[in-house]
């Protein structure tokens, strides 16, 4: 067989991404996956990925386009509150500027830094 | 008025078998806060996977992220990849496969026990659970050739045909394990010191697992029922007679059980299997490049794995991002840690079974 | 409590469960994955092993660039066994490239000799050596398809401005 998910995307920006989770999100219907960014050269892309509790095949992302290396990308710890560990990985690894992160948890201090950048160089 | 002292439970320990450290602040031997540092295996596989290898090879490579789960990651890729290929695969390639991710199912959920039972202090039942695991350790090297690293599932189907003589030596096996399983959860279920250490540890109500969004048989053995393989349609497992197994209780006791029943039901649909295998080829032709971008659930046997793919029509992809269940568990353990005593740190570490190379990769 | 004293005594006399290696012998089982080897008078060169390598343990060098003629060098110590150049091959059925069911031995004092496992690893003797010149041929194999290549766009611009002189 091969898979068929049915995804809903939920337009969204970096400034009211957290007012619209909260109002959307329920403990008890709605299941939290992760955070994800993908680099497209000289910006980034990033969702935010829940699935639903007793359903089959259905996600959900809030996708928020054209976000800047330096932009500062608001935290949901305050709604779901496993999300801190997701979104210190994205800190260390693009080298974004996320609210109340600490660096340097999983890649060590003299190493290159942000490898998962392509747009300008690391160093 | 007792003093803090600050205790770490290190990346070098003689009781944890896996590369993370935990800083204890303790005051008169129980925890008060938790300092977490995951990331001393990091090896850069994303980074790998985007620059250095073509879209044929990654099965090869995403499989040794792990040792124990090694067949859920190349199988979610796979799943990933015919999608953005276009790829229909026929009904033997998927009783198949799902024939050895069960079998890879127990073996793994034998060990997590035979280590619950070995920190606890009950070193003669670790022995016995391993040795009663090298059954199904010996059917899988028959089937596909390696006990540990299996490289079964490649994009287009499975590599290696499956004949009568395998499938009569794979029978005999399941049957003596079957055994031997009913006598070691009588062990786990009824003695009376391995439940002094075991029952009323490290408890999590339903109420916080849905708050952390716990995944895995930690979700289960807390009454939550959630399951990648019930809620996401990559491999006909109702037809071979799968069950969703829950318990109550939500302490170390409830997340051994759990698991004993998840390996019964497996026994359980692993004959079935062998019994109704359909005719036809075992791999279908592979052509074209991927392209556009794909989200895969699947259930590896300590929770639920997440892939997302990207593909722009060359040989090399554009973005591999794996989220592995142990990740998702880690703030759930933070939380539990605060209340509990410094001697129980063992037993609750481990009965999350913890898989440090899959989180750090 | 009597139980105990019977499983006690079962175990006095039973075997124990463990094979005493090295000092007896440990079989390998019936569809193990084990050393590729090569014949060199099936193969049609195509590159197909090469490129599906997933750690690039063959690599095959153009040792006369006049005749294209190609040579086949294996490291039986980088494989992973996988077994992915042997469904690759189009002449597999017939012989050229096949996968035993025994295991390399591990490298210790010697390296292993068989005249079925290419160029490069018949000519070693000092396992220390190994990796050092592996990496010496991986940069002379790449330098000599750029030559090959180069060679063959020469020839065919130098036959493309004789037919044109030709017709004039």
């Amino acid at each position: 067989m091969t898979i068929n998910p049915e995804i809903t995307f939920f337009e969204a920006t970096i400034d009211n991404v957290v007012d619209l989770i909260k109002a959307w999100y329920d403990e008890k219907k709605y299941h939290y996956v992760t955070v994800n960014a993908t680099d497209n050269g000289g910006n980034v892309t990033i969702d935010w990925i829940f699935s639903k509790y007793y359903d089959k095949n259905k996600l959900v992302v809030f996708r928020a386009e054209n976000v800047a290396y330096d932009a500062k990308i608001p935290s949901i710890v305050s709604v779901v509150p496993s999300a801190w560990i997701a979104e210190w990985e994205l800190a260390d690894l693009f080298g974004l500027d996320v609210e109340n992160a600490a660096k340097g948890v999983f890649i060590e201090p003299d190493a290159p830094q942000a490898p998962l950048r392509k747009g300008e160089a690391n160093g | 008025m007792g003093n803090k002292i600050i205790v770490p439970f290190g990346s070098q320990h003689v009781a944890l078998p896996e590369p993370v450290s935990f800083l204890f602040e303790t005051q008169n031997e129980v925890i008060t806060d938790v300092t977490v540092n995951i990331g001393y295996v990091h090896r850069g596989i994303e980074k790998a996977a985007i620059t250095r290898f073509e879209y044929t090879q990654l099965p090869y490579l995403v499989a040794r992220v792990c040792g124990l789960c090694s067949i859920t990651h190349a199988g979610a890729y796979t799943h990933g990849i015919e999608k953005l290929l276009g790829i229909e695969t026929n009904k033997k390639i998927d009783y198949l496969r799902m024939l050895v991710v069960e079998l890879d199912r127990i073996h793994s959920h034998m060990l997590a026990n035979g280590h619950v039972a070995e920190v606890v202090g009950y070193e003669n039942l670790f022995m016995q659970t391993f040795r009663y695991r090298e059954d199904v350790m010996d059917i899988l090297e028959r089937i596909t050739g390696n006990r540990v690293q299996y490289d079964y599932q490649i994009i287009g189907g499975v590599a290696r045909d499956f004949d009568k003589e395998t499938e009569d030596f794979a029978r005999e096996k399941l049957l003596t394990l079957k055994a031997n399983t009913e006598k070691l959860i009588e062990f786990f279920e009824n003695d009376y010191t391995f439940a002094l250490k075991t029952k009323g540890v490290g408890t999590i109500s339903k109420e916080m697992a849905e708050k952390f969004n716990a995944a895995g048989p930690i979700a289960r053995a807390s009454g939550l029922e959630t399951d990648a393989r019930a809620e996401y349609d990559y491999l006909p497992f109702e037809e071979v007679g799968y069950k969703l197994q829950t318990r109550t209780e939500g302490d170390v006791w409830a997340r051994n059980m759990v698991r004993f029943d998840e390996i019964m039901n497996s026994i359980e649909m692993c004959l079935n299997i062998l019994d109704g295998i359909p005719e036809g080829e075992h791999r279908v032709k592979v052509k074209g490049r991927p392209d556009g971008e794909t989200f895969v659930r699947v259930e590896a046997p300590r929770g639920e794995c997440f892939y997302y793919l990207k593909g722009n029509k060359t040989k090399v992809l554009e973005r591999v991002r794996i989220r592995v269940p142990t990740y998702a568990n880690i703030p759930v353990l933070k939380e539990l840690f605060v209340g509990e005593k410094y001697s129980d740190a063992q037993a609750i570490v481990l009965s999350f079974d913890p898989c440090m190379s899959c989180t750090a990769r | 409590m009597i139980q105990m004293f019977i499983e006690s005594l079962k175990n006095l006399v039973s075997k124990p469960e463990t094979i005493k290696y090295p000092f007896a012998p440990s079989p390998e089982p019936k569809g193990y994955r084990g050393t590729i080897l090569y014949n060199e008078e099936l193969c049609i060169f195509c590159d197909k092993c090469e490129n599906i390598c997933p750690p690039g343990a063959i690599k095959f060098e153009v040792v006369d660039i006049e005749s294209g003629k190609k040579q086949y060098n294996y490291n039986p110590y980088l494989c992973i066994y996988c077994g992915a150049c042997v469904d690759a091959c189009p002449k597999a059925e017939e012989g050229c490239l096949t996968q035993a069911e025994v295991r390399t031995p591990v490298m210790g004092e010697s390296v292993i000799k068989d005249p079925k496992l290419g160029y490069f690893i018949n000519e070693i003797d000092n396992p220390k050596e190994v990796e050092k010149k592996w990496r010496e041929l991986e940069i002379r194999a790449a330098k000599s398809r750029e030559e090959l290549a180069e060679y063959k766009k020469a020839k065919r611009a130098a036959a493309k401005a004789a037919k044109a002189k030709a017709s004039e």
